[in-house]
């Protein structure tokens, strides 16, 4: 083993203490690393926040790491990630014969004008001068210098976001014929909206760029409620008229028209799943239609159709694990009755509403024996545990095909309970005492 | 087939895998390992925390594929610790899951929960810090059915069991 290997495994382990512990380990192992022939590598985990926590020892540190003759990338590396930003970027300067590029790299963290100066007078690339408007306030002047040149949209669109010659950037945009990506952005992330907007239209804007705004990605809202009102004056297929009714624009109108297309299934699925303002209504209209299993399950879980979905469900041949989850969806006669045979339970002899009285009451004096995160846990249970507990044939099939079963034929109306939170439970079992 | 993957991030820091094995065998009953082919220095790891030196011995400090490093338990497919940053205290769980059984890997979500991880949702591509994630965190909530479903592993009925079946 070399004696680097060691040195470097030992240096691993005085700085885990060095950024791990506190007090005075910690400061013995920082004397122990001083030690160590510390290079600029070693230095800068202990100067940088990043990736590792911040130590007392930065300032020191830092004077360290000046006598170890860094490099340039060092040092920028620095001005990059460390609290000694502004130390290093003197130093950097002082020391250094800066190219455009490293100037730019140091211009993106610490915003210095003077910095930006220094690169404005060296003739900068393009894309330098786009550095200088997003991160200086030298904003016009180097959008000044950027119109001298032939920008490209792009670079005219960062003129518009940024600087004050926005104006004489649309005009030369304009000239240069615009694409609608271009102008959608101009809408949504500049203050040229309303001009960009009117272009915008007056070049004939497809349904899926008018989507673009409805669906509304940016965040900014800017022109959704006019872009959802002039798609409304178009044709649109069903996968529009869904999308105008997900984002709740017009959803009445959209729907009734989505209504007149005859929708299947298949085209509502995504309009229930969503939870949109027209989930019951698509639900219902499904039901209509002999739905498979897929499209009822969803209705189940997203619509306030349970019960009619779990009457239609229990039709169909079921799994054992589906006739569960059916049951905590939906406590209805029909659903009980065929789980109940399919486990043989006899529910005749199950009293629910003495049951729950029973749990409320024990529950409500003694709170500590409920426990909502464990069917069981000791001498605590959550209410579908407590119910198990109290019934003697309802363990047997606990036993045999789980608590969630067991408990759900116990208590069917309280199924809900069975996942609540402990404020929840104790509140409606007051409610049930009272 | 289909792979699984969590998130999941440690206001803390990390947890010792000595917890993590204590509290997994708190929630099924059964032992978990963690097994790595990164090499472990005695000197460095005699009590310490594991996961923070699997990072230190990978090239790039910040963001790194640790490959052959996993969570194993006995009759079940292996979970494999696929990313670890402390820069924002993350680290993510991968599963193949294939016809195979969820049951460990759910297991273990449980359990990192439990440790002091909260899982989080965050789109690829950008950079997390400890202000951003909190807006893609979700809260561990024990009581709702799919945490309430894992228990110890040997206190489950066969019927239970099979429902860590995964059907693709």
């Amino acid at each position: 083993m070399s004696k680097n290997n060691i040195t470097d495994r030992l240096k691993n382990f005085l700085f885990e203490i060095l950024l791990k512990e506190e007090g005075e380990i910690q400061a013995e192992a920082w004397t122990h690393l001083k030690m160590l022939d510390l290079d600029c590598d070693d230095l800068s985990r202990v100067i940088n926040e990043i990736p590792f926590v911040k130590t007392p020892y930065v300032d020191e540190g830092w004077e360290l790491f000046k006598t170890k003759n860094p490099t340039k990338q060092d040092v920028i590396d620095i001005v990059k990630c460390s609290t000694k930003r502004r130390e290093a970027e003197t130093f950097l300067l002082e020391h250094f014969e800066l190219e455009n590029e490293d100037l730019v790299e140091v211009i993106k963290v610490t915003e210095n004008d003077e910095l930006a100066w220094q690169l404005l007078r060296r003739n900068p690339a393009n894309e330098e001068l786009e550095a200088i408007m997003r991160y200086t306030n030298l904003k016009d002047e180097a959008a000044e210098e950027l119109l001298k040149r032939s920008p490209d949209n792009d670079e005219l669109y960062e003129i518009i976001e940024n600087s004050s010659l926005k104006l004489e950037a649309w005009e030369r945009l304009l000239q240069q014929g615009p694409t609608n990506e271009d102008l959608e952005r101009i809408v949504k992330f500049t203050d040229l909206e309303d001009l960009a907007w009117d272009y915008f239209l007056q070049q004939h804007p497809t349904n899926e760029e008018l989507m673009d705004f409805v669906n509304d990605y940016s965040e900014t809202g800017r022109k959704r409620k006019e872009a959802a009102q002039l798609l409304l004056e178009r044709e649109l297929g069903m996968e529009e008229l869904v999308n105008l009714i997900r984002e709740d624009q017009f959803a009445d109108e959209a729907w009734e028209r989505l209504k007149k297309k005859s929708p299947a299934c298949d085209d509502l699925f995504y309009l229930i799943w969503r939870r949109t303002v027209k989930t019951d209504e698509a639900a219902e209209w499904c039901l209509k239609l002999n739905p498979d299993k897929k499209t009822l399950w969803n209705i189940l879980e997203y619509s306030d159709k349970k019960d009619e979905a779990a009457l239609q469900l229990i039709q169909m041949p079921l799994e054992l694990y589906e006739l569960a989850d059916l049951v905590l969806k939906s406590g209805s006669e029909p659903v009980l009755n065929v789980l109940s045979e399919r486990v043989q339970f006899d529910r005749s002899k199950v009293n629910e509403a003495e049951l729950i009285r029973k749990i409320a009451e024990k529950i409500l004096n003694h709170p500590e024996l409920l426990n909502v995160n464990h069917w069981h846990a000791g001498d605590t249970h959550c209410l579908g545990g407590w119910a198990i507990t109290l019934h003697e044939q309802a363990q047997e099939t606990e036993k045999q095909f789980g608590s969630e079963i067991a408990a759900s034929l116990l208590l069917p109306h309280y199924t809900h309970l069975f996942f609540a939170d402990r404020e929840t439970v104790l509140s409606e079992l007051k409610e049930i005492m009272e | 087939m289909g792979i699984f993957m969590c998130q999941f991030y440690f206001r803390q820091g990390f947890p010792k895998v000595a917890d993590i094995q204590k509290t997994f065998h708190r929630i099924t009953g059964l032992k978990v390992k963690l097994y790595s082919n990164v090499y472990m220095d005695e000197l460095m790891t005699n009590g310490r925390d594991l996961m923070y030196h699997l990072l230190e011995k990978s090239e790039d400090k910040r963001w790194d594929s640790l490959n052959e490093t996993y969570f194993a338990c006995s009759g079940f497919n292996d979970v494999y610790l696929d990313y670890l940053n402390p820069a924002n205290k993350t680290l993510d769980l991968k599963y193949g899951a294939g016809k195979s059984n969820t049951y460990f890997y759910d297991a273990m979500m449980k359990t990192m929960q439990e440790v002091g991880g909260v899982s989080y949702r965050h789109p690829p591509f950008e950079e997390i810090t400890d202000d951003s994630i909190e807006q893609f965190l979700e809260p561990y909530q024990p009581h709702t059915p799919f945490w309430m479903r894992i228990r110890k592993w040997d206190e489950m009925s066969d019927f239970e069991k099979e429902r860590f079946l995964f059907n693709p």
